[in-house]
């Protein structure tokens, strides 16, 4: 008899400009610590492997304009990572940085601090922020789409070769020199490592690039799809893209999101559903989605009234759908975090289902780091 | 000023590397900041000490990053004032603004940045971006500074308005671009953070006499006076002041002993070279200047344990908005 199989659980934090729940009655601050810290002892609690946080590179906007009806505006949510090491003793700590406007020497720095801090439980979710906000930013990060995956991969290679370094030579000090196609490294690196000394390497995307990227480089892979089919195909063809570069495809783990409601009944439970997506979908909310269907300033018409009888401006509408059907990580991430619908709701028989049954979630036998 | 004499403030400067120079661990900085905090010091200074002491900053520097182990510290260790030494040269100012105001929000309004710069060319390379050369490096650390502090006041601290009736999270117009455009950063904003708890998290400097200090005084709250005899001290004081052009601050002496006030203008000292066992040890068992943690609450802000108000913000300033009239608008 094959060995029970167990899901991997990661709980994101929704990121800014994703549909966050603010107006239930006990939503609470958006930005205090100690939201932030509930937020992960109830994921700890709840025998979750990770928690999964974004990265913000800016505010979200729209042709310029502050987006009013989200919730933009965190605390960096790296470096409240450690914070929440300090507040949490197993729950695995996995944070979204860019490889395009970090430097591998400072990044690597980082991540062997929050692993070395928190025992153990860094994870690193990869993205390469093609197109976002480089006015906040030094210049000289351009780096052109076709080259966002090569440059990602000199990324992660020179911050292995800073982590194995250090942990190999006794001192805990390495130097490195490097001169790559992308970047120079020509400094010591004297951190203490921490318990992974590499941490697992998170990623997503989509397009054939993010999916070769991903093979090759990713330990978890995070996708999103709206049936078992095409999920089932995605996992097939990562496999097959991981061993087509050598590595040991069953090393790859792959995690699909999915919003649930808990109730005690389905009855129950799509009620619930029904009055948290119209926690979510707002007036302005729902205004805001047909504007990026529409590709239109919207904001004259009624949310509750009929569709506007003016043609969609396809151009503008186009930018938004083609960058979503790439499978780049942010429309992705907007598309995890949408309201539950019935496809996602688990009711307490589907719950119970072997594969997800919480009862074979032992304490003991979930390790500190995020995947093992 | 205050009309009361204040408790003779004590910060301590504890390094990422042991005096050998080996990289020391969680554990280890963690039992020498609440050792330091036991010991009566209101405020921390992490992170490489090279400046006071009068050696070159180098990018490439070893042990943990310091706003990361603050950030960890902050839940275990309540009052004490957490300040990340962070270099400008090689600075990221969205990244390390951000940084320093998360420890702020993790902290309850403790956090601070030392800002210390690289003069030297030590060669060192972690960086894909060139270093500015190096007679230009205070200046373009007084630009970094400008940003950091610039991004904080992006987000007016009412900003966040989070009306459930008509779904407003945010009100835009307490939001703003920086649009700075200087000689070496042109950076657009707003922050992805809002305004930190304090305001501005306390920016501290080291007046030690050289470019840096004289670049980057006039922007600081704090500066570490390095100093050989007392009359150079309250020389260098008076200078810190005369700069600020009557803006609060606090000036800190640098010395390895504890000891009364030498020199006019300090309002405290700063510990330098004791962030060890035996240090902490003869601090303890040395007479503390006065009042000490008792000072202090679990609310108390670092500005607040240093007696310096909470900064306007510069657009609110700018907009002239009656900061009541929009306390009414989110009630």
């Amino acid at each position: 008899m094959p060995a029970p199989r167990e899901l991997i659980l990661a709980a994101m934090f929704p990121g800014d400009g994703n549909f966050v729940a603010w107006r239930h009655p006990d939503a609470g601050s958006q930005t205090d610590f100690a939201s932030f810290a509930h937020f992960a002892r109830t994921a700890e609690r709840g025998l979750f492997d990770m928690l999964l946080m974004g990265e913000s590179l800016g505010v979200v906007e729209r042709d310029g304009q502050v987006l009013d009806h989200t919730v933009i505006g965190r605390p960096d949510l790296w470096t409240l990572m450690p914070g929440l090491a300090a507040v949490t003793e197993r729950v695995g700590l996995a944070a979204t940085r860019s490889a395009r406007f970090n430097e591998p020497w400072e990044l690597a720095r980082q991540f062997a601090t929050l692993d070395h801090l928190s025992g153990g439980r860094a994870g690193w979710n990869v993205v390469t922020s093609l197109g976002q906000k480089a006015e906040n930013f030094r210049s000289g990060y351009s780096v052109s789409y076709a080259d966002r995956y090569a440059q990602a991969s000199e990324f992660i290679a020179v911050s292995r070769r800073l982590w194995t370094t250090a942990a190999t030579e006794g001192t805990g000090r390495a130097r490195l020199d490097h001169d790559g196609e992308f970047f120079s490294v020509h400094a010591d690196f004297a951190v203490p490592v921490g318990p992974q000394v590499v941490p697992p390497i998170i990623q997503a995307g989509g397009s054939t690039e993010g999916r070769d990227f991903g093979a090759a480089v990713a330990d978890v892979i995070f996708t999103d799809h709206q049936g078992i089919g095409s999920a089932q195909a995605f996992h097939a063809d990562v496999r097959r893209r991981a061993a087509a570069v050598g590595r040991d495809p069953a090393t790859i783990r792959v995690i699909t999101g999915v919003s649930f409601v808990v109730a005690d009944s389905d009855a129950e439970a799509r009620e619930k559903a029904a009055w948290y997506e119209d926690l979510l979908t707002s007036p302005r909310v729902a205004i805001d989605l047909l504007e990026q269907l529409w590709g239109r300033n919207l904001s004259t018409y009624d949310p509750d009234g009929p569709l506007p009888e003016i043609e969609p401006d396809w151009e503008a509408a186009y930018r938004y759908t083609s960058r979503r059907a790439v499978g780049e990580r942010d429309a992705r991430t907007e598309v995890a975090a949408t309201a539950p619908s019935p496809r996602s709701m688990a009711s307490p028989s589907a719950r119970s289902s072997p594969r997800s049954a919480p009862g074979s979630r032992s304490r003991g036998r979930r390790g500190r780091s995020p995947t093992r | 000023m205050p009309e009361n004499p204040r408790p003779t403030l004590l910060g301590i400067a504890v390094d990422t590397v042991d005096p050998n120079g080996a990289p020391r661990t969680a554990e280890d900085l963690r039992t020498l900041v609440l050792g330091a905090a036991a010991a009566g010091v209101h405020l921390v200074t992490l992170g490489d000490r090279s400046a006071l002491d009068g050696g070159p900053v180098r990018p490439d520097r070893a042990g943990l990053e310091p706003a990361s182990v603050l950030a960890w510290l902050a839940p275990q260790v309540p009052r004490l004032g957490l300040l990340a030494v962070r270099s400008a040269t090689r600075a990221e100012p969205y990244h390390l603004s951000r940084a320093i105001a998360t420890v702020d929000y993790v902290s309850g309004g403790r956090a601070g940045w030392h800002c210390v710069a690289e003069l030297d060319d030590t060669g060192a390379v972690v960086s894909s971006h060139p270093a500015p050369a190096p007679q230009e490096r205070a200046e373009h650390a007084v630009e970094v500074v400008e940003v950091v502090r610039g991004l904080w006041d992006t987000w007016e601290d009412d900003a966040c308005v989070r009306e459930v009736a008509t779904g407003r999270y945010v009100d835009p117009a307490r939001i703003h671009r920086l649009d700075h455009r200087g000689t070496h950063l042109a950076i657009r904003g707003p922050s992805a953070t809002p305004r930190p708890p304090q305001g501005h998290p306390v920016v501290a400097v080291t007046l030690d006499g050289g470019p840096v200090a004289a670049a980057l005084g006039p922007l600081a709250d704090l500066g570490f006076v390095v100093a050989d005899t007392p009359f150079e001290a309250a020389a260098r004081a008076a200078a810190f002041r005369a700069a600020a052009d009557g803006r609060p601050l606090r000036a800190l002496l640098v010395t390895d002993r504890v000891g009364p006030a030498p020199a006019d203008g300090i309002d405290g000292l700063l510990l330098t070279g004791v962030d060890t066992a035996e240090g902490l040890a003869a601090l303890r068992s040395e007479s503390r200047p006065v009042a000490g943690p008792t000072a202090t609450t679990a609310t108390t802000t670092l500005r607040q344990t240093l007696g310096l108000p909470r900064p306007v913000n510069r657009f609110r300033a700018a907009t002239g908005t009656p900061t009541e009239a929009a306390h009414a608008r989110t009630a």
